[in-house]
């Protein structure tokens, strides 16, 4: 009962596009942008994820572009019954 | 001149032909203002991320050209008008680039 505390140290963050300068930030790549969004579509914040401001900037440019050539999605609602008519 | 890069994404009812013909228009407009189009990908038929006129798919085509500046809203007008474009996007890139040219 009496062992020591151990005090919980999360696992330190880092910004992925600075620890790999070869990782394409860009809006062409929709799997890697999908990584820094919630299922809900929300970019998740720098401080989450500990991405640096400017690879943040980038990012969230790039993911703007790609929701606009629906790579990526705004939302995860509203489109299911749409999606469920449509054949082509 | 600048480089730009354009990601169309076209209609999935068209077919190889005249997805051919709306490629070969653009680089025909390209040509006409003084530019030139340097590469073109295709990433063939993908699933949209949501419903775009109500395909949930669609062609997606990557053209990347050098174009002088004021020639890219002539092209825009163009891609706009054109049927069968469902969405576009021009981005321009980095680097300066006049290839091939005296």
């Amino acid at each position: 009962m009496s062992q020591p505390k151990k005090k919980f140290t999360p696992k330190k963050k880092f910004c992925r596009f600075c620890d790999n300068p070869e990782l394409p930030l860009n809006y062409k790549n929709p799997e890697i942008l999908a990584d820094f969004i919630t299922e809900r579509g929300k970019i998740i914040a720098s401080r989450v994820t500990g991405t640096c401001a400017k690879h943040q900037r980038a990012l969230t440019r790039e993911i703007k572009r790609a929701r606009q050539m629906a790579l990526l999605y705004y939302t995860a609602t509203h489109s299911t019954d749409v999606l469920k008519k449509s054949k082509i | 001149m600048t480089r730009y890069e354009q990601l169309l994404l076209l209609s999935p009812e068209l077919g190889t032909e005249e997805l051919q013909e709306i490629l070969d228009r653009l680089g025909a407009i390209v040509a006409r203002e003084g530019g030139q189009v340097l590469a073109q990908d295709d990433w063939g038929m993908k699933e949209t991320a949501y419903p775009v006129r109500k395909f949930t798919r669609g062609h997606y085509v990557r053209l990347e050209f050098a174009l002088p500046e004021q020639a890219v809203a002539e092209l825009e007008r163009n891609v706009r008008i054109t049927e069968g474009i469902l969405k576009f996007i021009t981005v321009r890139l980095a680097g300066a680039a006049t290839p091939q040219e005296a």
